[in-house]
């Protein structure tokens, strides 16, 4: 393995390390550990799990001698963050359609501010992956 | 886009890691632009096609 590429993953998963126990810490500093905060951590450890698996595979690749990316990757790179942004998009505007109509001016319980935000950070890693996975087989790959 | 690149990896008896070995990048991406999924840039066409010993035009079928 270089040493860059082995640099890189370890940063990687340094930064993922500390993004999730900072979420995981978020979350328990939230008045209640609420259904939605459960929903942010299901998702966080679900991130954590597919990047640990990808993070395997890579370090196999990397060891039987071929790059962590070539053109290829880079362009799933470009093609699931352009997709995965408008998802997000829509997912958001969605959220506040959903608010604006059937929840503002009722008692009904909502996310606040900071619940919201990681509900939508959460959602945005997930459709992120769930695109990457999509075109690394080939659907829609430029 | 078709390509020719199986037939000519069997006649220079070459498996598709040795191919993706050759010219630097992963197996997947071979696997992907034989299957005609992905385009290569005009880099990694060349590359493939000095690699195979022949040249891009008759590497690659564009219908």
């Amino acid at each position: 393995m270089k040493l860059d590429s082995e640099m890189r993953l370890r940063l990687v998963v340094g930064l993922l390390v500390v993004v999730v126990i900072g979420v995981f810490l978020a979350g328990l500093g939230f008045q209640e550990l609420g259904t939605w905060t459960l929903v942010v951590l299901l998702l966080i450890v679900i991130l954590a799990a597919v990047a640990i698996l990808v993070y395997l595979r890579n370090a196999r690749e990397a060891a039987s001698g071929f790059p962590l990316e070539d053109e290829r990757t880079g362009a799933l790179k470009m093609r699931a963050g352009y997709l995965a942004f408008w998802a997000s998009m829509y997912f958001c505007l969605g959220m506040g359609w959903i608010y604006g109509i059937f929840i503002e001016g009722t008692a009904m319980d909502f996310l606040t501010v900071a619940e919201m935000m990681f509900v939508i950070v959460a959602v945005m890693g997930v459709l992120y992956m769930l695109v990457w996975a999509a075109v690394s087989r080939g659907k829609g790959t430029p | 886009m078709r390509t020719h690149i199986k037939e000519l990896r069997a006649r220079y008896n070459l498996t598709q890691e040795d191919l993706a070995r050759k010219v630097g990048v992963r197996r997947e991406t071979i696997l992907f632009i034989e299957k005609g999924e992905y385009n290569p840039s005009l880099k990694l066409a060349h590359s493939i096609a000095k690699a195979l010993k022949t040249s891009i035009d008759e590497l690659f079928i564009f219908d």
